[in-house]
């Protein structure tokens, strides 16, 4: 009898949850932009997140869900559906607001669609922003883009370099970040 | 623990000052960082104390370098955890122009140990050809029987087989009877073993045949061998599946036995 209630007990979870993960939830409706997302469905994209927000209100979403996504989502669907000033006030509204949970991720994707744009002053300020709001745990890969979209040109020699002795010291100095550590310590060591 | 709590608290404490705090502009060192990160080090765990360090808000801080200098100072004379200890000198070189951070120079940074910065490789580190593969060494004609040669050390399920022969041309230490060397074998060994042999069935201690029941996992480890395809794949799974026929027969006989009681 034991070897068969796992069989039972799939069987009454996928009765349970089947109908939740099709869309009747936060989490199943961000899925399904997601997957819209990955089959380049812009418009799909939009729409679809539109409706999540409206559905259950941009801060429920924002604070429950993880960094990326359907902001991120939703700024890039516009931005490849060609209405690329929505996109960016969009994320304007998430960066400049200090209380948004979204803050930090939107900086980074604002630096990186200014970036795209063309904008690199824009993409330079934004991603000072990043750096200076990141408490330099995860975002690794972002932390890196970010990093190279930063003119040191822009910031001045003493501003570039206080920049980088504050992620020297909380880049925690284990051996995961040593590629990226090194690379700020040889920008120090340029520009002393 | 009394105290363990009292340093934890102080530590807590502490943090939540320093956070609420930040940015201080004109001090040397924010109020209560230093004793912070004393106390949370003092604490039992290694892990709480590295988290305390890694939460530390240097912002505003006038001369990081002095005051991680003067923690890792502090540390080591209070015999603190050493890795934690070495990332703050870590932070040190990499703050300071022309020190190696990743080097072991000038700053004591040691290289090659568990958790460190592992980036760079001096010349102590590099070990020289390990003496156990003999097979790859120039061997004399006149040791040539003395010399271990290629030892079949496992038999194809995985046992071990040392007999007096081996033992006496390779003596072998205990702790080298194990799953040392096995892998590669099995690599080799896997190519020409006959399939019908990999799959060991066990029986009862009447003579039965032990066969496992439908939905069992016994059942399940034999129907997978169907869907196997690479020799060494098959090989592992027979061992697999061999191992856990022979116990649940063991434990059906023991059963039996104890209940004939």
């Amino acid at each position: 009898m034991k070897r068969y209630a796992w069989m039972v007990l799939v069987l009454v979870s996928a009765l349970g949850f089947a109908p939740r993960v099709q869309g009747q939830t936060v989490t199943g409706d961000v899925a399904k932009v997601t997957a819209l997302f990955k089959a380049k469905d812009w418009k799909g994209v939009v729409a679809a997140a539109d409706k999540a927000y409206a559905d259950y209100g941009v801060e429920a979403i924002e604070a429950s869900m993880p960094a990326r996504s359907l902001y991120h989502h939703k700024a890039w669907g516009m931005f490849f559906n060609g209405d690329r000033e929505g996109a960016v006030s969009f994320l304007k509204v998430r960066a400049d607001d200090a209380a948004s949970p979204s803050r930090l991720g939107a900086c980074y994707e604002l630096s990186r669609m200014f970036s795209g744009i063309g904008d690199k002053s824009s993409a330079h300020g934004y991603a000072v922003t990043f750096l200076g709001l990141w408490d330099g745990r995860g975002y690794g890969t972002q932390s890196a883009n970010a990093f190279s979209y930063v003119k040191p040109a822009l910031l001045g020699k003493d501003a570039y370099a206080a920049l980088l002795e504050s992620l020297i010291l909380k880049i925690p100095a284990i051996e995961e970040n040593a590629k990226f550590l090194g690379r700020l310590k040889s920008e120090l060591e340029k520009i002393r | 623990m009394k105290r363990f709590a009292a340093y934890a608290a102080t530590a807590a404490a502490t943090f939540l000052s320093v956070a609420s705090a930040a940015p201080v502009t004109n001090g040397a060192f924010p109020a209560g960082v230093r004793d912070a990160a004393r106390a949370a080090v003092l604490t039992s765990s290694v892990d709480a104390a590295t988290a305390a360090f890694r939460r530390i808000d240097w912002r505003g801080v006038r001369d990081p370098k002095t005051e991680l200098a003067t923690l890792a100072g502090e540390l080591s004379s209070a015999k603190a955890d050493a890795a934690l200890i070495r990332e703050i000198r870590t932070k040190l070189a990499l703050l300071t122009p022309g020190a190696a951070a990743f080097r072991g120079g000038g700053l004591g940074v040691p290289v090659v140990e568990a958790g460190v910065l592992a980036v760079a490789v001096t010349e102590a580190d590099v070990l020289p050809v390990p003496v156990a593969w003999a097979s790859v060494l120039p061997v004399p004609v006149s040791l040539a029987d003395v010399l271990p040669v290629p030892v079949r050390m496992f038999d194809p399920l995985g046992f071990p087989v040392v007999d007096a022969q081996v033992s006496r041309t390779a003596p072998l230490r205990v702790d080298q009877v194990g799953p040392v060397g096995f892998d590669e074998f099995r690599d080799a060994y896997a190519h020409w073993f006959r399939r019908e042999y990999a799959v060991r069935e066990a029986y009862f201690a009447d003579g039965e045949q032990a066969v496992g029941r439908w939905g069992s996992r016994v059942w399940l480890l034999k129907r997978q061998l169907r869907e196997v395809e690479g020799d060494t794949e098959y090989l592992d799974a027979a061992r697999e599946y061999s191992r856990a026929a022979g116990v649940a027969a063991w434990r059906r006989d023991a059963l039996k036995k104890r209940r004939g009681r």
